[in-house]
């Protein structure tokens, strides 16, 4: 924390000014510090260069990201409250309107009150962080259970194209992400290797969560994690790949920069496998879809292997040994549409 | 030889199927730089079924070929409509790897009929754990069903294969056991249960002298009561659970309501059974007050009546039937006591503990710390919420929890006669002495409250 010496013994209160940091977590941490200088919290928090349409406190006022400074603050909050950093760190990443104000509430009430100010929910940021950090986290454990991969080739033109622009991903604070500049500089060039693919569309920004499960899950493996709502990719070498040894194994880079691939042959007849073994485990005397869809919701159907139809398989494997009846016997239902749901007012 | 793999997989998974012991965790295993996989405490649902049952493991039979005949169980040799078949280790070797790649499970449960003796059978068990681990370098979670009878030095090599390890029990009584499953008896699923305890305790003790001892599952070992295909209680079901838990330290029981797949005359005919899966409900909602939140056997369920109440949870019945120890005050009540009130998880009690350091935890600040108020509000007071319900007419809060029409009958036993026996709950809120629904006083155990403070 600033300036540990001098606790404050108040509250900062909510003043009117719009503060712009980098987009970054440390950049928000900065805001804190430069809040506790000025005497104030600011009333909102934008990104620089992004256009905040209609803020309505004057210009705003631009935060300068130390490393530094955020990692002695890091530091500092851990001190307080072993994994607090995370959960700020989570809650930011809703990417909610708001929530960077919030974070900078509790942040100040942790300075006041010390750790109990966390789990305290009638302290509505409090409230606010908890509940957008548990949300986050929900769904990159739903990522973790749920990104599915597929074996890919990279193809000949798999050149890793050296990003333009920097993306404005935040930077996790323990997780061995970096999104810097610096990562992007000396460019892989292992093409036509094996790769594995997962693409996602999550709610939140969850990659710099989840970066670290499947970084100790498939060190091995050379995969990659599209989040195809934000135009990222979460990216894994392994270390035999001709990666400078300093450089991060996992990072986050723009979805441009990925080199071409294609699905391997097997490819398909493992996910028929998988399809089968799910069909052979559901007990149909029990089915229960209300349960099921709170389990698996029908926003991450998309990904899931499981959850396709069957019948591509023979259409694009020419060398899938699987005859057409056996694939009608036990292709998936279709997913009925009900036409209904579009209401017969729409029309008439 | 793809679509035989699939064939082979609708029917050994199929058979495998009703084994719920799957979740994978309890077992902490690190990977290597260059190994595939990890296990981690808590084991991830990769999907769900379409009935809701987590799928966290390819979980299959080697083979259904069986030489035993249990009634409950379609692989019994008697049943001529299944066709027999058996997996090639390099084929589960290989569905697990490639499976796991593709982040569909955490790891591999393996079962087996018994098709040629016990340790014929379980030795290919062996084989294909050993083949992962070994020539794969697969580091994620494995699961062996092992075959009671097998021999001691089979079970030792499958414990340092193994993340966890099980036999099942199956039949809540050995009467029952004898009628239904001729073959087998208590004796030959309780020694293999004894190797595995010895084992793991061994390597725990170990544990603690070098980090490099020889894990041995390390995530413990389980079993499985099938319910409803035999008549036991639920008493009866959960005192054997309870002791298993004591004697043999394992990790889960797990409950399975009985599906009818077998029209043999021994187990309820599939015309007229109905699956109790209220009761199985009931069951783990039992169990998971007996290990977390440190209640007893007799006071989730005295002996006077053996059956869970089907139309309440267990702690709501449990509040009932002491209604004096209710309400409590949210805003002084140890955290023993906040965990035992109906609707109260230990999340929210914990959150109850950390707000009321700062402040009183008023009425509108409990549905925000995620209390189900529909529930707690007879049992809990805060400044502005005094029930009064519980002190006069507590057969009432059931009528309203239940919902529904007041129909007589379950709670007029409940309330009827007090029961003469009672374990007296370990603190009770802010009172020096509780009284039991016998009348008599029971001295105030201290400990618990000492803890809270
Ligand atoms: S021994 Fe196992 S597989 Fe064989 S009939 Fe009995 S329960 Fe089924």
């Amino acid at each position: 924390m600033p300036a540990p010496e001098a606790r404050p013994s108040a509250p900062l209160q909510l003043g009117t000014a719009t503060y712009a940091t980098d987009g970054s977590f440390a950049g928000l941490l900065c805001a804190y510090a430069r809040a506790h200088r000025a005497g104030a919290l600011p009333a909102e928090v934008v990104t620089a260069g992004q256009a905040a349409p209609g803020h309505l406190f004057g210009a705003p006022e631009a935060v300068e990201t130390e490393a530094p400074l955020a990692s002695r603050m890091e530091h500092g909050l851990e001190r307080v409250k072993p994994g607090l950093v995370g959960k700020l760190f989570r809650a930011f990443l809703s990417e909610r309107a708001g929530i960077e104000v919030a974070i900078l509430q509790m942040i100040d009430a942790v300075a006041v009150d010390g750790a109990e100010a966390v789990g305290d929910w009638t302290f509505e940021p409090s409230r606010q962080v908890s509940r957008w950090a548990q949300r986050v986290g929900r769904e990159a454990h739903r990522m973790e259970a749920f990104v599915r991969f597929e074996r890919h080739e990279e193809g000949a033109s798999g050149e890793w194209a050296v990003a333009e622009k920097t993306p404005s991903t935040p930077l996790a604070p323990e997780a061995p992400v970096s999104a810097g500049p610096q990562s992007l500089g000396p460019s892989p060039a292992a093409s036509g290797g094996e790769r594995w693919l997962a693409r996602v569309r999550p709610e939140y920004h969850v990659l710099p969560v989840i970066a670290e499960h499947f970084a100790l899950r498939y060190p091995a493996l050379r995969w990659t994690i599209l989040d195809e709502r934000r135009r990222l990719a979460l990216v894994h070498d392994t270390p035999a790949a001709d990666l400078a040894p300093e450089a991060d194994a996992t990072r986050i880079v723009p979805a441009s920069s990925l080199p071409d691939l294609a699905p391997t042959a097997d490819e398909r007849a493992y996910q028929a496998m998988w399809r089968a073994y799910f069909r052979a485990v559901d007990i149909p005397e029990r089915r229960n879809l209300k349960l099921h869809l709170r389990h698996v919701p029908k926003r991450y159907w998309p990904q899931l292997t499981e959850k396709q139809p069957e019948v591509s398989m023979m259409a694009l494997t020419p060398e899938a040994d699987v005859d057409a009846e056996a694939i009608s016997r036990t292709a998936a239902p279709k997913p009925r549409r009900a036409v209904k749901a579009l209401g017969p007012r729409s029309r008439t | 030889m793809r679509t035989q793999v699939i064939e082979k997989l609708e029917i050994l998974a199929d058979a495998a199927k009703y084994d719920v012991s799957c979740a994978s965790s309890g077992g902490e295993r690190e990977n290597s730089k260059t190994g595939l996989g990890n296990s981690r405490a808590m084991g991830i649902c990769h999907t769900y079924t379409p009935d809701g049952r987590c799928v966290s493991l390819l979980k299959v039979l080697f083979s259904n070929v069986c030489i035993y005949d249990c009634a409950y169980c379609t692989t019994r040799r008697s049943n001529e409509e299944v066709v027999r078949t058996a997996f090639t280790v390099k084929e589960v070797v290989d569905l697990t790897m490639e499976f796991y790649k593709r982040n569909y499970i955490e790891g591999l449960f393996l079962s087996s009929g018994i098709f040629r003796d016990a340790d014929t059978t379980t030795e290919k068990l062996v084989e294909v754990a050993r083949s992962l681990r070994h020539e794969h370098q697969f580091n994620g979670y494995i699961h062996l069903k092992v075959i009671p009878g097998a021999s001691t030095d089979l079970l030792v090599e499958a414990g340092r294969l193994a993340d966890r390890l099980s036999v099942n029990i199956e039949i809540p009584s050995e009467r029952s056991l004898k009628a239904v499953a001729p073959e087998k008896d208590y004796a030959s699923v309780i020694r293999p249960m004894d190797t595995i305890r010895e084992g793991h305790d061994e390597y725990r003790a170990e544990r603690k002298k070098t980090k490099r001892a020889p894990r041995f599952s390390p995530g413990g070992q389980s079993t499985q009561l099938v319910v409803g295909a035999t008549p036991e209680d639920d008493r009866t079901v959960l005192s054997l659970a309870d002791g298993l838990y004591k004697e043999q330290k394992l990790r889960r029981v797990y409950y399975s309501g009985y599906v009818p797949i077998s029209s043999d005359g021994r187990v309820p005919d599939p015309a007229t059974y109905r699956q109790p899966l209220a009761r199985e409900h009931r069951l783990y909602q039992a169990d998971w007050l007996i290990r977390q939140y440190d209640f007893s056997l007799d006071e989730v369920l005295p002996a006077e009546q053996p059956h869970l109440d089907m139309k309440l949870d267990p702690k709501a019945a449990y509040a009932l039937r002491f209604p004096e120890l209710f309400p409590i005050d949210v805003n002084t009540a140890p955290m023993e006591w906040l965990q035992r009130v109906p609707g109260l998880g230990l999340k929210s009690a914990r959150r109850i503990v950390a707000a009321r350091r700062r402040g009183t935890v008023r009425w509108e600040h409990l549905r925000a710390m995620g209390v189900v108020l529909k529930r707690a509000r007879y049992f809990i007071t805060t400044p502005e919420h005094r029930p009064h319900l519980i002190g006069t007419d507590p057969g009432e809060i059931r009528r309203r929890i239940v919902g529904g029409k007041a129909s007589g009958a379950p709670q007029l036993s409940l309330f009827g006669a007090p029961p003469p026996v009672v374990t007296p709950p370990p603190a009770a809120p802010a009172r020096g002495r509780i009284v039991t629904p016998s009348g008599a006083l029971a001295p105030l155990a201290s400990a618990p409250l000492a803890r809270a403070a």
